[in-house]
């Protein structure tokens, strides 16, 4: 069996666009790691797809993107701010009128959005929860690496030793972000624009000469001189790579908050030239909208909006689309209630954005729930934003589990909103006997049955709730060779969706089942 | 090197390329409103640099006075630390007077006060006239920011001896506010009067002008914060970056200092849609401001703006957080908590006032350590308008110099956000590196474009050295001069080659027809170092 079947498999079909954590973590492809086939391929998938984080940097008002249009209490939260003439995505949802871009790509299935994004104890300081983000941190822990850097780090451990071919990420402007930091060097190079950097590097003699002594001063120079190398290694590839190609359609010209039209232009000519640069970034600024947000939040929005799309049109005319995948991210949602200046101030979860022809397009978790709130008045997270990156970590790139756990340092339910790179490998799991069926009755009230096949040994099967928590667990315990039927009732459980998950000896699988009351 | 990439750039990145919010610059602790993290969680934040690059100088040295030493002489070397980390580079005549002085004596010279500089136009004190629909008005105003900013790079790079323009730099980024957000010219320039008058003066004081500065409280939306509708914006700043740092107050102290501080604004003198006329001083209107019952930090009563202050004046967080970023900025990175603790000690004994803790420092055997000396990362002025001193180049041009703070991310009156600027090891990137060549260049060269075109006199510069006809020694006083960083044989080597290009030395004269030529090919070379962006 492909692995890719084998992930197929292990998502229920047709509940892709409901609330799904995918259980199946890291560590279910830890067994596949050791086989030197897979992690080859794993390799191979890494190289040819492309992640585009988008920085929506300030913190966006995630209520004004996609806005619960018919819900009285957002338009009581909001009575100057409220957007009464969005355009719908479904009978409660609608986006921002100026986001017209992500309307249509939308009714493409191109864009799978998730609710509620935050995390335990938000941190509302720009700077705090900025770096939370970038380090993929708890908010009461500080690091000093980020989470693409910890990626990178593990898959390519002899950086900065040996340079690849090509970058291992570039992000567009003048600085580097947290993001990129490893463990023992910045894992990419920021640039602003191919040809100039290359005319820069030209005729520059890098003499290095002794190695720095160790002092403060040594220190730093030695984190110049790898800079500098940086540069020189890597100014021809990335010139070549973006003259390479052309770009195919009009981006528009809409540069509030830093151009990103232009920033997402020079993206897709580095992709569409022939860069194997696995991780890119671009930002826009303003989004700290405290006074005025009626006229400064919707020409971000119109800026992002017609920019992807002007972005994803080029990368289909060039032909690379469908190895793209973007990602927004910002560093809170805004208070629900607006302040007395047209504004609203930091708030906490926001819906966020994968946007590519290989998501599962649809909404991701509930609406904004205006009745569960904090002390604050604002929303409370549904999905931790580490469940975003360790589902595009796992779906995206195809990595194996260890190298998704170096890169978040913990373990997170998935959600199943991308397709899996078309990786194929031999499942084991499945060779050994190995079968999770679906549950019986299904929907059910109160009772149902599960089955399981198994070649025997310690076998653990546990009953999750949306966000991933264990309610219960079922077996943990030896069984024999064979099939076997468990049943489960609901005791004290509200109607939703559910998750039964069934681990033994290095196999994980889960499904889904709903409950009806 | 293709002249024109400079500045090529300086466009690009003038509308598109915006230095990244962040590496990371952390204040410092987490979301735990009760738990008081380990102060070392500070020191891993600070500028995303992993614990385990970052080096902890091994000083053993403290706040007692430095006296020189046969290890620690008072040399040019030595000198040049004191006078590159206090103001704009070393120019050679500061560093021979400084030679024949004590350490102390100087240390209390840059440290003078002296009278406000005369303003850059009558036009400061006008009220701000504006009329939305005129391009006449905004081009008056871009007239004016202009003139103002040209003003300040005039004074860092002409200021004699002193540390202040260094200084009001430092508080630019601590108290930061944005020129297009602000917009007002006349606001701007109170903004940096407010920096420049309380430079050196005393930090609580500071602070509470700040408080209803102009400038800030349009920035920071303090005008439009009234009773009822707070606006928590500048309630959040004040706390977590301009006094306590982030992990010592909670959201409700946020929620009750923005009640606390309604009732500041800037009057609108005239409302005609689209003309208005907005005062220049902030005024405070009593019906704006929410004089009920607060709680903040543990304190209740109906405080307003100054009983905020007060109370946060009162913590002793306050005192640490400021001399850990004044030692972060003038000493090195990473701060040495026990030297940050007896700082604070001293400017609490001495009721905020800045002198005392920076006379301390300064004269410190601390400060003026071996391990401490070329270990600063220069930002893009000191790298900027210090080699244009230092070089003792006397018509440099101020539009160039101001574009090149720009183009290596330190615009003035433009800092990214109010965190002010990340600094440290994101003024250097791929992408910044090869440009702050590009500049060097263009000093040495004259290779900027021709409405700029200044160079150093490399001739007259070489004639200021002891033996300019000694090509080896020429080089290594250069260097001293120049790089505060020691340089080994080999690296002098390689300057000397570029010197001479391949020419004996025993030929090397600086009277001969092509000294000139080497001379600039020299100094390329040298200020392409890394350590030449070291200070």
């Amino acid at each position: 069996m492909k692995r890719r079947d084998f992930i197929t498999k292990a998502v229920p079909t047709g509940v892709a666009a409901t609330t799904l954590p995918f259980l199946m973590d890291g560590a279910s492809l830890k067994a596949y790691a050791s086989s030197p086939l897979f992690a080859q391929l794993a390799a191979a998938a890494q190289t040819d797809r492309v992640l585009v984080v988008l920085f929506l940097d300030g913190g966006n008002d995630g209520l004004n993107t996609v806005i619960p249009r018919n819900n009285p209490a957002y338009f009581n939260a909001r009575p100057n701010l409220g957007i009464k003439n969005s355009l719908p995505i479904n009978d409660t949802l609608g986006f921002h009128p100026k986001m017209t871009g992500f309307d249509t790509l939308y009714k493409d299935g191109r864009i799978a959005i998730v609710q509620n994004v935050g995390y335990e104890r938000q941190n509302r300081s720009h700077f705090r929860s900025t770096d939370i983000w970038f380090t993929a941190s708890d908010s009461t822990e500080v690091l000093s690496t980020g989470w693409l850097g910890r990626y990178l780090a593990a898959t390519h451990p002899d950086y900065p030793d040996v340079f690849p071919d090509h970058p291992l990420a570039i992000q567009i402007g003048s600085t580097l972000s947290l993001t990129f930091q490893g463990p023992k060097s910045q894992m990419g190079l920021a640039i602003t624009d191919p040809e100039q950097f290359y005319n820069l590097i030209q005729g520059t003699d890098i003499s290095g000469g002794d190695p720095p002594p160790d002092t403060p001063a040594g220190h730093e120079v030695k984190f110049i001189r790898g800079v500098a190398l940086e540069a020189f290694t890597y100014a021809g590839p990335i010139r070549d790579a973006a003259n390479n190609a052309t770009n195919q359609v009009q981006y528009p010209n809409l540069t509030t908050g830093g151009n990103l039209p232009g920033q997402l232009q020079i993206v897709a000519r580095m992709i569409a030239g022939g860069l194997t640069t696995p991780v890119y970034m671009v930002r826009i600024g303003g989004f700290d909208t405290h006074a005025n947000e009626d006229t400064r939040h919707p020409v971000l929005l119109e800026a992002v909006s017609q920019s992807v799309e002007a972005f994803m049109q080029d990368l289909k005319a060039l032909g690379v689309e469908d190895r793209v995948l973007i990602m927004t991210m910002s560093e809170f949602g805004r208070r629900t209630k607006e302040n007395g200046s047209k504004g609203t101030d930091h708030g906490s979860a926001a819906p966020h954005f994968l946007i590519s022809p290989k998501v599962r397009g649809g909404i991701y978790g509930h609406d904004p729930d205006f009745s569960n709130v904090d002390r604050s008045g604002d929303f409370i997270y549904q999905y931790d934003f580490r469940q975003i990156y360790a589902s595009i970590l796992e779906q995206w790139f195809g990595v194996p589990g260890d190298i998704i756990k170096q890169a978040l340092l913990r373990d997170f339910a998935t959600i199943p909103m991308i397709e899996s790179p078309p990786v194929g490998v031999d499942d084991p799991a499945f060779a050994n006997g190995f079968v999770l069926e679906q549950n019986y009755p299904n929907p059910f009230n109160p009772t149902t049955r599960i089955f399981f096949n198994t070649p025997g040994g310690k076998v653990r099967l546990t009953i999750h709730d949306e966000s991933g928590r264990i309610i219960q667990t079922l077996v943990n315990d030896h069984v024999a060779p064979g099939r076997h039927e468990v049943t489960f009732k609901a005791r004290n459980l509200a109607s939703g969706t559910y998750f039964y998950r069934l681990e033994s000896n290095g196999f994980k699988q889960t499904k889904a089942m709903t409950l009806v009351r | 090197m293709n002249r024109r990439s400079f500045f090529s750039q300086a466009g690009l990145t003038a509308g598109a390329l915006v230095v990244a919010r962040k590496g990371g610059s952390a204040k410092g602790r987490g979301g735990d409103k009760n738990k008081k993290p380990p102060r070392e969680q500070y020191q891993a934040s600070l500028k995303g640099l992993p614990e385990t690059n970052r080096i902890r100088p091994k000083v053993a040295a403290g706040l007692e006075p430095y006296v020189p030493s046969e290890q620690q002489p008072w040399d040019e070397q030595r000198v040049g630390h004191l006078l590159r980390r206090t103001m704009f580079g070393a120019k050679l005549d500061h560093i021979k007077m400084a030679l024949k002085k004590a350490p102390g004596e100087v240390v209390d010279m840059l440290l003078a006060d002296k009278p406000l500089p005369n303003p850059p136009g009558n036009w400061v004190s006008e009220n701000w006239d504006y009329d939305g629909s005129s391009s006449a008005d905004r081009k008056r105003d871009a007239g004016r920011m202009k003139q103002l900013r040209n003003w300040w790079i005039e004074l860092m790079l002409s200021d004699e001896f002193s540390i202040r323009e260094k200084l009001t730099l430092f508080w630019h980024d601590h108290f930061a506010t944005e020129y297009l957000t602000v917009r007002c010219p006349q606001w701007e320039y109170g903004y940096l009067n407010t920096l420049r008058k309380n430079a050196l003066g005393n930090f609580k004081q500071f602070v509470t002008d700040m408080t209803t500065d102009p400038a800030m409280l349009d920035y920071l939306d303090g005008r439009l914060s009234t009773k009822g509708r707070p606006n928590e914006n500048y309630g959040r700043e004040l706390q977590e970056l301009f006094t306590m740092g982030v992990g010592n107050y909670t959201e409700d102290d946020i929620k009750e200092a923005a009640r606390a501080l309604t009732g500041w604004t800037i009057p609108l003198l005239v409302n005609q849609r689209p003309r208005y006329v907005w005062a220049i001083q902030s005024a405070f209107v009593p019906s704006r401001h929410d004089d009920g019952e607060k709680t903040f930090l543990g304190q209740t009563g109906n405080w307003d703006y100054k009983d905020i202050i007060d109370i946060i004046f009162q913590q002793d967080v306050t005192a640490k957080f400021i001399c850990r970023k004044l030692y972060r900025e003038f000493v090195y990175e990473v701060a040495d908590e026990t030297i940050v603790d007896q700082l604070a000690q001293i400017f609490r004994r001495n009721n905020y006032d800045l002198k005392p803790v920076l006379s301390t420092l300064f004269k410190s055997a601390h400060f003026f350590d071996n391990a401490m000396i070329g270990a600063h990362i220069s930002n893009p002025l000191e790298f900027g308008i210090g080699n244009c001193r230092s070089l003792n180049i006397s018509n440099s041009n101020i539009d160039y110099l101001f574009l090149e703070g720009k183009v290596l991310g330190m615009e003035i009156f433009q800092p990214p956000n109010v965190a002010g600027w990340p600094a440290y090891r994101t003024w250097i990137s791929s992408s910044l590196l090869p440009t702050r060549w590009a500049f060097s260049d263009s000093i040495v060269n004259g290779t900027m474009p021709s409405k700029y075109r200044f160079k150093v006199d490399v001739l007259a510069y070489a004639r200021l050295f002891d033996d300019p006809n000694d090509a080896r020694q020429l080089v290594t006083d250069i260097a001293t001069h120049l790089i505060n960083y020691p340089m080994s044989q080999n690296q002098l080597n390689f300057l000397l080659d570029a010197l001479l290009q391949g020419a004996p030395e025993y030929e090397w004269n600086i009277d001969a027809p092509n000294a000139e030529f080497r001379l600039r090919s020299f100094l390329v070379a040298l200020l392409r170092m890394p350590e030449s962006q070291l200070s």
